[in-house]
C-alpha cells in the first residue's frame, strides 16, 4: 500500500527529482503552470528520464498518452496526487 | 554586436526547393553571436515571452539565435520579411506557418535545438521532422533504449561494441525524434511502437509500425551527417528525396 504523502512531500520528492536530471535549475523559483521544457529547456530525453524517476519513486505506472499531463510542476502533483489516492 | 547584419530575403538566392528536395540547415549558434541582437529584433512578442520564461541565460541566448535564424531561413522561401512572418502551433506543438506567410505556398519547416546547434529542415509540400542531439557521454543509453525503445532496437544497442552504443543509440533516438516531429504526434504515441530500420551501409532508413509489423511508406527517414559527436535526423512524408544541407553561418550570411 502506498505510504501518505502530504502535498509538499511530493512536491519536494519532485523537485529533487528535478534538480537531479537539471541540476543546474534553481527548482524553488520554477513557476508551477509552465512547461519544464519552456523554462529549463528540458528536453524529450530529459523528459523520460523523468518519467523514469517518477515511476521508480513513487511507485506508478505513467502511460505514455498521459506525458503531457507531467510537462508542469502543478500538473505532476495533480497526477501524483490522483494515482496515489 | 552588429546592429543589421541580417540579410534581406532578396540576397544571394538559394537553389529553388522543388517538391523533391529538403533543404536542411544546420547552425552552429556561437558562429552567429554577432548577429544576436538583430536576430532577437525580429521575434514576435510571443517568442520574446517564451525566452523570457527561460531561467538560465545560456537557454535565453540559444533560443533567441535558433529562432532568429529560423526566421531569417524561412524568409528565404516565402514572400515574407523575417519578422512578418506568422507561426501557428499544433496539437502536440509542432510549428506551421499561417496567415499571410504561407499564402499560396506550401513551405513546411520543423526546428531542434541541442546545445550549441540548432537544424532546421524546409520543405515545399512535403511534411518534415528534424532532430539534433548533442551526444551526451552521461547518458545511460543502454537503460533508456531498453525502456523505451523496441525490442529490435535496443538489441541492435545492446548488441554492439561498448565504445559504439553511445553514437548508436544516438542514431536511433534522432531518427524516431525526427519521425515524431514530423508527424507531429509527440512522445505520447510511444517510442516501441514503431521502429526504425536502417538500410546496412546507409543512412536511410525505413519505419516499421511494431503492432502490425507494416512499414510506414508514408515516411521516409535518413540520418544527418553534422558534426563530430552530434547525431541528426530528418523524416520526410512521401518517397525519399534529395536532402541539400547548408551551413548558416557560410551560406545565409555571405
Amino acid at each position: 500500500m502506498n505510504t501518505p504523502l502530504s502535498k509538499d512531500d511530493t512536491r519536494r520528492q519532485v523537485l529533487r527529482i528535478l534538480g537531479e536530471i537539471a541540476p543546474e535549475a534553481d527548482t524553488t523559483s520554477l513557476r508551477p503552470d509552465v512547461s519544464f521544457r519552456d523554462q529549463l529547456d528540458l528536453d524529450s530525453m530529459d523528459f523520460l528520464n523523468f518519467v523514469v524517476a517518477l515511476h521508480k519513486e513513487f511507485h506508478i505506472e505513467i502511460p505514455e498518452a498521459d506525458y503531457p499531463k507531467y510537462m508542469t510542476l502543478n500538473g505532476c502533483l495533480t497526477q501524483l496526487s490522483a494515482a496515489r489516492s | 554586436m552588429s546592429g543589421l547584419s541580417i540579410p534581406s530575403r532578396d540576397s544571394s538566392p538559394l537553389p529553388a526547393l522543388s517538391r523533391q528536395d529538403v533543404h536542411v540547415w544546420f547552425c552552429r549558434l556561437a558562429r552567429h553571436e554577432e548577429q544576436r541582437d538583430a536576430l532577437a529584433a525580429l521575434l514576435s512578442r510571443d517568442e520574446e515571452a517564451r525566452a523570457a520564461r527561460f531561467a538560465f541565460e545560456r537557454d535565453r541566448r540559444r533560443f533567441i539565435l535558433s529562432h532568429g535564424l529560423l526566421r531569417v531561413i524561412l524568409a528565404r522561401y516565402v514572400d515574407r520579411e523575417a519578422r512578418q512572418i506568422e507561426f501557428a502551433t499544433g496539437a502536440h506543438g509542432k510549428p506551421a506557418l499561417t496567415g499571410r506567410s504561407c499564402a499560396g505556398q506550401d513551405i513546411q519547416f520543423s526546428l531542434s535545438h541541442s546545445g550549441e546547434y540548432a537544424v532546421m529542415a524546409v520543405a515545399a509540400g512535403l511534411a518534415v521532422g528534424v532532430d539534433v542531439e548533442v551526444h551526451r557521454p552521461d547518458v545511460d543509453a543502454l537503460k533508456l533504449a531498453q525502456r523505451f525503445f523496441s525490442s529490435e532496437e535496443s538489441g541492435q544497442i545492446t548488441q554492439a561494441q561498448q565504445d559504439a552504443q553511445l553514437a548508436l543509440f544516438y542514431r536511433y533516438w534522432t531518427a524516431k525524434e525526427a519521425y515524431l516531429k514530423g508527424r507531429g504526434v509527440g512522445l505520447s504515441l510511444g517510442l516501441d511502437r514503431f521502429e526504425i530500420l536502417f538500410d546496412d551501409g546507409s543512412p536511410l532508413a525505413h519505419v516499421r509500425m511494431t503492432d502490425c509489423g507494416a512499414l510506414d511508406t508514408n515516411w521516409h527517414v535518413q540520418s544527418l551527417s553534422l558534426a563530430d559527436d552530434v547525431s541528426g535526423a530528418l523524416a520526410v512524408e512521401g518517397p525519399a528525396c534529395q536532402v541539400r544541407l547548408w551551413d548558416s553561418s557560410t551560406d545565409l550570411f555571405r
